[in-house]
C-alpha cells in the first residue's frame, strides 16, 4: 500500500514534468508544471525517508504532504515552533542532506521556494500580480528570461527534475527487493 | 522428504565512508552538526549520535529518530540528536547509551564529540 502511494506520487510528478517540458503552451504554464513536478518529487522523497513515530504522521501530512513548497514549509515550521516534533525537524535535515547531494546547483531547492501563490503582491505562476515596479502583470506576460530569473534556467530545471525523479524511482525499485 | 530451505541471515555492513559522507552533509547544513559518534556498528541501521547546537533542550534526547534508506544515503538510519547539554544529560541517565557512546567511533569532532565520549566512559566506569 505504501509502495502504491509512492508510485502514484512519482507517476504524477513524471506526468507534470512531461507537461512542463512540452513545447506547447505558454512559458508560465510550462514553469508551473515544472514547479509541480519538483514539489511532488520532493514529497515522494519525503515518503521514502519518513519512518518517524506514528504519532507524528498527521503533522507529516499537514506540514509536508499538503503544502505547495513542502521543504520550505516544513523548514519554516521547524524554525518557528520550538515544540515542533523532533522527528520532523530531523526530516528537514535529512531531506536537505539528500538534496544537497543530488542537486549540487540548488535548482530543486530554488524551485521549491517558488510557492504558487494567490497573494497579488507575490509572483505567481497562475494569477496576476504586481511586480516590483508596481506594474500589473499576468503570468503569461513574463518572458523566458523573467522565469529563468525567478525559477531557474529552464533547461537546467528540466534536467535537474528529471535526474531527481529517476533517482527517487530507482530508490523505490530497490526498496521492493532485498539487495 | 524435502529439506527445509536454508535460512539465510543477511548482515548488511554499512561502510564507514558512507556514514562519514552523511555526517559531512549534516555538518554543511545551515544549522550544522558539530559532533558525531557512530555507535552499535553491528546494527542493521547506522546509529549516530549527533550534536546539533541549534536544537532546543530535550529531555528525551536519548530517543532515536528512524529514517528509511534514501536516494543518496542508502542505509537505514537511527539518529540520536540534540544539543550537547541534552545529550550529556541523556548519557548520564541511560547507562546503555553511555556504554554505546563510550565504545563508539567519533566520525566528526568540532569540539563536542570527544568530551561526550569521555563523559560516557566516566559514566560507564562508575556504573
Amino acid at each position: 500500500m505504501a509502495d502504491e502511494r509512492l508510485k502514484a506520487w512519482i507517476r504524477q510528478a513524471r506526468a507534470d514534468w512531461e507537461a512542463g517540458r512540452a513545447t506547447s503552451g505558454s512559458e508560465c504554464h510550462r514553469r508551473y508544471w515544472l514547479q509541480q513536478a519538483c514539489e511532488k518529487g520532493i514529497k515522494a522523497l519525503g515518503i521514502v525517508l519518513w519512518n518517524g513515530p506514528a504519532a507524528d504522521d498527521g503533522r507529516f501530512r499537514h506540514h509536508f504532504l499538503h503544502q505547495h513548497s513542502p521543504l520550505k514549509e516544513l523548514a519554516d515550521e521547524a524554525a518557528a515552533d520550538p515544540k515542533f516534533p523532533k522527528s520532523l525537524h530531523l526530516l528537514v535535515r535529512q531531506l536537505e542532506a539528500e538534496l544537497a547531494k543530488i542537486d549540487g546547483e540548488g535548482l530543486l531547492r530554488k524551485v521549491d521556494s517558488t510557492t504558487p501563490r494567490k497573494d497579488p503582491t507575490e509572483v505567481s505562476y497562475r494569477y496576476p500580480f504586481v511586480d516590483t515596479a508596481g506594474q500589473e502583470i499576468a503570468p503569461v506576460d513574463w518572458t523566458a528570461t523573467d522565469w529563468d530569473a525567478y525559477q531557474g534556467n529552464f533547461a537546467g530545471v528540466v534536467a535537474a527534475i528529471d535526474r531527481f525523479l529517476r533517482a527517487v524511482e530507482g530508490r523505490r525499485q530497490r526498496g521492493r527487493t532485498p539487495s | 522428504m524435502q529439506d527445509a530451505p536454508v535460512r539465510r541471515i543477511l548482515t548488511i555492513m554499512i561502510p564507514r565512508e558512507k556514514v562519514v559522507e552523511l555526517v559531512d552533509a549534516h555538518a554543511r547544513l545551515e544549522e550544522p552538526t558539530t559532533g558525531a559518534i557512530w555507535i552499535r556498528p553491528e546494527a542493521g541501521e547506522a546509529w549516530l549520535v549527533e550534536v546539533i547546537p541549534s536544537m532546543p533542550d530535550d529531555e528525551k534526547a536519548d530517543e532515536p529518530t528512524f529514517f528509511s534508506p534514501g536516494v543518496e544515503f542508502r542505509f537505514p538510519l537511527a539518529l540520536i540528536a540534540g544539543n550537547r547539554r541534552s545529550l550529556e544529560a541523556a548519557v548520564r541517565r541511560h547507562i546503555d547509551l553511555a556504554r554505546a557512546v563510550a565504545d563508539g567511533t567519533v566520525v566528526l569532532d568540532r569540539g563536542d564529540a570527544q568530551p561526550l565520549v569521555e563523559l560516557a566512559r566516566e559514566v560507564s566506569r562508575a556504573a
